[in-house]
């Protein structure tokens, strides 16, 4: 079984967001980048099966301008078999869009299992798992923290509203995976030397799919306001009387 | 409008572990007044990036005795500020420096016997007693190694924020979340302080801000040298070869980089180099990128002393960032310029294991009163006079 594990690069989880002063976005310009950490876990879910001898490739894809092929050679460390660059030549597609281009790239691979972070911690929008799987019209599982495969078929725990379920799903299918789900292994030098030399395969945009319209325009960002200094009061009266004039109790 | 409430006898900017152990130093020695400012949080700045390492061997005699006094209160910690809580989360596990035959050789053989002149007790060892201590290690080419028992690695957040607590408890103010716009100037004379929560009078102002120093050139027109320079770290693990508390510090000063390392988290390998870093535009002590390139070139460094360490896994890394002079020393004391000024920056990498020494001179320099040792080897003045205290090791922070 060759599985397919599409990885993001964002801003490193350890390093403090800030925004454009222009609002146009957050400012990613000379900042740490990585490995989207719920794309790692997947990443080490796919390799671990590979090694258990479920599956016999790995291949890791993303999308981007060049410099992301170092969250690709993250995942050829981490030890995924290849590596795919779609080149959009510079657009940026929103999720549907990654989902369209996923699943010419799904087809193109011949793969019968997707596993990817339930969510990038850029947006938080977990739309690219669901999106890609109502493409394809495969069963999903979202913010799985389990999983074993027995006999062609998925074994998996995920969170739901009422708190864990234990499903069954047939292959192909999409996974959508939670941090639980595993620990990602340190990458050893010698596999950081070999990931070096590794090539990367870059795949046009264009070849895959024609790109939907973007259906969403991001007006501005910005931060949150900051929280305002709370207030002292003397003593208890002082006390009822600030209360007595909150907004939210009066009539 | 600035009432009694806003006027202070000493004004401390940087809450980092130098600018708490000045502020408990102040009150310490007698200071009424006295409020700390700092940017965004306590030890939150380059502090929290210390790699700990505490160990008096320096090329400079001047350090050698400052890192001694420094000891002395780390070793006693809880004590010294009369907090039986208080914690430096010292490791004593001793501090090994190997050169092989070469340019490093002569260096370090003097460097040790002005170690022993300043009575601090330093072993000359062989190979042999080299890998006892530590045996994840190979010490074949290694033409003279040294070792002193009292030295390890601590926790530099966890004493800024012990000598914070302890400076509070003796009635200093700390405010945190306070931006230091401008020094205020009264006819050359420092006097206080604009900032983004009002206006601070003091009859003295002291700068331990690291690589926000560069403030002062802005504020005064002094010609202030520091640099913010990056530094990455890296925590190498593998379990045929643990790095275990009991194994020493060690620097290699036979590797390209003069690597240091020491354990992190009892089995972990942390390791950086003790060269020359990345120069950065403007301070900044946000997190840096590691490239791969990077790791390798490093990796391939430990292995060659460590040779279990090649199949070694990269189990996190990350930046920090040195205030870094001309002569990898910093600048202490009075700037002649500014009367009412005092400063403390450019620690170059080694602050965190002189604080508790620097926190005693730069108290005791605000207050006028004699200094535990001289501090003019250390003078703003010596970039003029030439009087640099370069180390004899080249550049890099063993100093």
């Amino acid at each position: 079984m060759h599985i397919l594990v599409p990885v993001q690069r964002v801003v490193d989880h350890n390093v403090k967001v800030r925004v454009k002063s222009d609002g146009s976005g957050v400012d990613t310009a000379g900042v740490k980048m990585s490995i989207n950490p719920f794309d790692e876990v997947a990443v080490e879910q796919a390799v671990r099966l590979r090694e258990q001898g479920v599956a016999t490739k790995v291949t890791v894809v993303a999308c981007g301008a060049a410099i992301t092929q170092d969250v690709l050679r993250t995942g050829l460390a981490m030890g995924a078999d290849a590596a795919l660059l779609i080149d959009t030549a510079g657009a940026v597609p929103d999720a549907l869009g990654l989902a369209t281009l996923l699943k010419a790239v799904v087809a193109r691979e011949g793969v019968p299992l997707v596993l990817c972070g339930k969510q990038a911690i850029d947006d938080d929008l977990g739309a690219l798992g669901p999106m890609l799987a109502a493409l394809l019209d495969w069963p999903q599982a979202i913010s799985v923290n389990r999983l074993q495969v027995e006999g062609g078929a998925l074994q998996l725990s995920c969170d739901a509203d009422a708190g864990q379920e234990q499903w069954q799903l047939p292959l192909p299918a999409v996974l959508s995976v939670d941090l639980r789900l595993c620990d990602a292994r340190s990458i050893t030098l010698p596999n950081m030397m070999k990931a070096k030399k590794a090539a990367i395969t870059t795949l046009p945009a264009a070849e895959l799919a024609p790109l939907p319209a973007t259906t969403a325009t991001v007006l501005s960002v910005a931060e949150p306001p900051a929280r305002s200094g709370g207030v002292k009061v003397t003593d208890v009266a002082a006390l009822i009387d600030h209360l007595q004039r909150l907004p939210v109790l009066q009539a | 409008m600035s009432t009694s409430l806003d006027s202070y006898d000493v004004i401390v900017i940087g809450a980092g572990v130098i600018g708490c152990s000045v502020a408990y130093h102040l009150a310490h020695f007698g200071a009424q007044r006295v409020l700390v400012l700092d940017r965004t949080q306590i030890g939150a700045g380059t502090t929290s990036q210390s790699s700990g390492i505490l160990r008096t061997h320096y090329s400079v005699a001047e350090n050698v005795e400052l890192a001694k006094r420094s000891w002395s209160v780390f070793n006693d910690f809880a004590n010294y500020l009369g907090d039986a809580e208080a914690s430096a989360g010292m490791v004593k596990c001793g501090y090994l420096i190997a050169a092989p035959d070469g340019e490093k050789l002569d260096p370090l053989r003097a460097a040790l016997q002005g170690q022993r002149d300043k009575g601090i007790e330093v072993r000359l060892i062989d190979p042999a007693e080299a890998r006892e201590r530590l045996p994840i290690a190979r010490f074949d080419d290694a033409a003279l190694i040294g070792y002193e028992p009292e030295a390890g690695f601590a926790d530099a957040y966890l004493v800024a924020t012990s000598f914070a607590r302890a400076a509070r408890r003796q009635g200093v103010k700390i405010m945190e979340g306070v931006e230091v716009n401008q020094l205020l100037l009264e006819g050359g004379r420092a006097v206080g302080v604009d900032t983004s929560k009002g206006r601070f009078m003091a009859g003295t102002v002291i700068s331990t801000q690291n690589i926000w120093a560069t403030d002062i050139e802005r504020w005064t027109g002094v010609p202030t040298p520091v640099a913010a320079e990056r530094h990455a770290v890296l925590a190498l693990e593998t379990p045929e070869a643990p790095y275990t508390f009991q194994m020493p510090v060690y620097k290699d000063l036979g590797s390209t980089g003069m690597l240091y390392c020491r354990s992190y988290g009892g089995n972990q390998m942390l390791v950086s180099e003790g060269t020359v870093g990345e120069t950065l535009a403007v301070p900044d002590n946000e997190q840096g990128d590691i490239s791969m390139d990077y790791v390798v070139e490093v990796g391939a460094q430990v292995a060659e002393r460590f040779p279990a360490y090649e199949t070694a896994g990269l189990a996190s890394s990350w930046t920090g960032v040195y205030d870094v002079t001309p002569d990898w020393n910093p600048v202490l004391g009075c700037l002649p310029d500014v009367p009412g000024l005092v400063v403390g920056y450019g620690f170059s990498g080694h602050g965190f294991k002189l604080s508790p020494g620097v926190g005693r001179l730069l108290a005791q320099c605000a207050l006028g009163l004699p200094t535990d040792v001289p501090l003019t080897p250390y003078a703003h003045e010596r970039f003029r006079t030439g009087s640099l205290l370069t180390g004899k090791y080249g550049l890099g922070a063993v100093s």
